[in-house]
């Protein structure tokens, strides 16, 4: 079964997948806790404006988008923050200007680009040295930064206010964060695509909140559940032969569904009223 | 012998805005040390507001807001002497975090940057743990607890860092009787140890047996002093309406408003035409 990690490309497809499934877990975590999924999944499609600049330039599209999404979530918080308006509309009007910038830079081109839909939907088989040196460097980046501002991550995405308060500064580490959740979705590109890869974000972290009563427990669960899902996903879609980046969302729904119908989480709500213990809220 | 200190929290003419609205106008507010002052008003009176103001967490339009002599968001290192719990209520209990962690957080302005919670930090919570009688609780997840558990721990998590200025915002919401009553003599206690606090309310009646100094407010300052010289027809009228006025019970001042009063939301579990607050 294992005679296919033989091969160079899927070595690489292996190493890839292992490490997005991590970071993307870790910083889902976040976007789940702070109620970001929305943000995340703006700045996927902003990275087709990104990805399309790349093509436009001739340079590696990759390093476009990461230039592309970084100026895409600082325009969010910075609208956000500054403007009279919520978070979700100013991703709203960024998610939908970023993808048509994106469209008209494609247009202009004159050729349709091949490889445009790898990175739409994503090919793992196809990452080069290259791509996986970029997603590596990316991803030491972002779990460093994580590991330095653990306590004061978590502090902002609990309450912000005291946070504040305590003279933490939240409005830096909101913008920090933005800029990790950025960097995660492009290096993750790749592997699950543009339309994909706020998925994969998403439900690891999910799923591990069913059964998490700490934070660190969350992050834990977060971690194995992305790597079961980009890995496992990739094996399936390598011995079915289908396309990687759809089986690995699908196989990390899966495991959610499992996880929600078996969650601790249900039970102790029923336990409550059975009990009639009401709780505050 | 207060005027000899310094004060600890000087508002002078301050104005602040609250969604495209005057949320505070000309308030000119001093709080010396050792001072247990009550910011009552109605809903929406800017109470909240003006805590927030002091905290720094709000812009202010015009004036100057002074924490420890120096603007609340320049205090550095002096914010460890700022305690602050917030509306219990406006908290997500849902969130994976364990009651220790909670109050481990009070003391992440002292513990700085890249630095991990050690050994002293761990003692520091537990003792302040200790002290709010839920040593037991250290490790639930925050949503297992009851009302009253929970406000402990956000108290808890406010005095871990041992401060001098203590805020609570609202602390009796979502809480019964017996609990909001013991929170009180607590607070009183803190308040014989030396600690100046500062606490937003409605309940005017209860708050008044406790508190040596008052402010009144609506939007503007009304009155300030202690609770005798301020809870009278005049002030009460101009917070809560002409039709408000004060009748006593014993020495517990109440306000009776009349049935169709449209100035405050009607407290649950009253009955008849009184409402009393």
């Amino acid at each position: 079964m294992f005679d296919i990690l033989h091969y160079a490309f899927m070595q690489r497809a292996l190493l890839a997948s292992a490490l997005i499934g991590i970071v993307c877990a870790v910083i889902g975590v976040y976007v789940v806790l702070k109620g970001f999924s929305f943000i995340s999944a703006g700045l996927a499609h902003a990275s087709f404006g990104g990805v399309a600049v790349g093509f436009l330039l001739g340079i590696n599209p990759i390093l476009s988008a990461v230039v592309f999404v970084l100026l895409t979530a600082w325009g969010i918080g910075w609208s956000s923050k500054r403007g009279q308006i919520k978070e979700d509309t100013a991703v709203g009007i960024f998610f939908a200007a970023t993808m048509a910038f994106g469209v008209l830079i494609i247009g202009l081109l004159h050729s349709y680009n091949i490889d445009l839909f790898g990175y739409l939907f994503g090919s793992v088989l196809a990452v080069s040295r290259q791509d996986l040196w970029m997603s590596g460097g990316m991803s030491i980046i972002v779990l460093t930064t994580v590991f330095l501002f653990y306590k004061e991550l978590l502090f902002i995405t609990f309450d912000p206010e005291m946070a504040a308060v305590a003279g933490v500064p939240a409005t830096a580490l909101y913008y920090l964060l933005l800029s990790l959740i950025a960097l995660t979705i492009v290096l993750s590109l790749r592997v699950v695509g543009i339309i994909l890869v706020s998925a994969l974000v998403i439900i690891p972290a999910a799923t591990a909140y069913q059964f998490s009563n700490t934070f660190s427990k969350m992050m834990g669960y977060a971690i194995v559940v992305g790597l079961i899902s980009t890995t496992g996903g990739l094996f399936l879609s390598y011995y079915f032969d289908i396309a990687s980046g759809a089986t690995i969302v699908l196989t990390a729904t899966a495991l959610f569904f499992v996880a929600a119908l078996f969650s601790p989480k249900g039970r102790r709500r029923k336990e409550l009223i059975s009990n009639k213990i009401v709780p505050y809220r | 012998m207060q005027e000899e200190k310094e004060p600890q929290v000087e508002l002078e003419h301050v104005y602040v805005s609250y969604q495209n609205a005057i949320a505070l106008e000309d308030i000119s507010l001093t709080i010396w040390p050792g001072q247990f002052l009550a910011v009552i008003g109605p809903n929406g009176s800017g109470k909240t507001t003006l805590l927030r103001t002091i905290l720094g967490l709000m812009p202010v339009l015009q004036g100057t807001v002074r924490v420890f002599g120096r603007p609340p968001r320049a205090l550095g290192k002096l914010r460890q002497y700022i305690g602050y719990v917030p509306q219990i209520t406006k908290i997500d209990y849902s969130f994976p975090i364990t009651v220790s962690n909670v109050v481990l957080m009070g003391l992440i302005g002292q513990m700085g940057l890249f630095h991990m919670a050690g050994k002293r930090e761990r003692e520091q919570v537990g003792r302040a743990l200790e002290e709010m009688d839920i040593a037991d609780l250290a490790r639930r997840q925050i949503g297992e607890l009851s009302g009253g558990q929970r406000q402990r721990v956000f108290l808890a998590r406010a005095l871990v860092s041992e401060p001098k200025l203590l805020f609570l915002d609202e602390p009796t919401t979502g809480v019964d009787t017996t609990t909001s009553s013991s929170l009180y003599e607590f607070l009183l206690q803190l308040h014989q140890e030396g600690i100046t606090i500062v606490l937003v309310s409605h309940d005017i009646g209860v708050v008044a047996e406790y508190v040596d100094q008052i402010a009144c407010m609506n939007r503007r300052l009304i009155a300030h002093g202690r609770p005798q010289e301020v809870l009278n027809g005049e002030v009460l009228s101009c917070m809560y309406g002409p039709e408000a006025g004060l009748v006593a019970h014993g020495q517990v001042p109440h306000i009776v408003l009349p049935l169709h009063s449209q100035v405050m939301k009607p407290s649950v579990g009253r009955k008849g035409g009184e409402h009393h607050v």
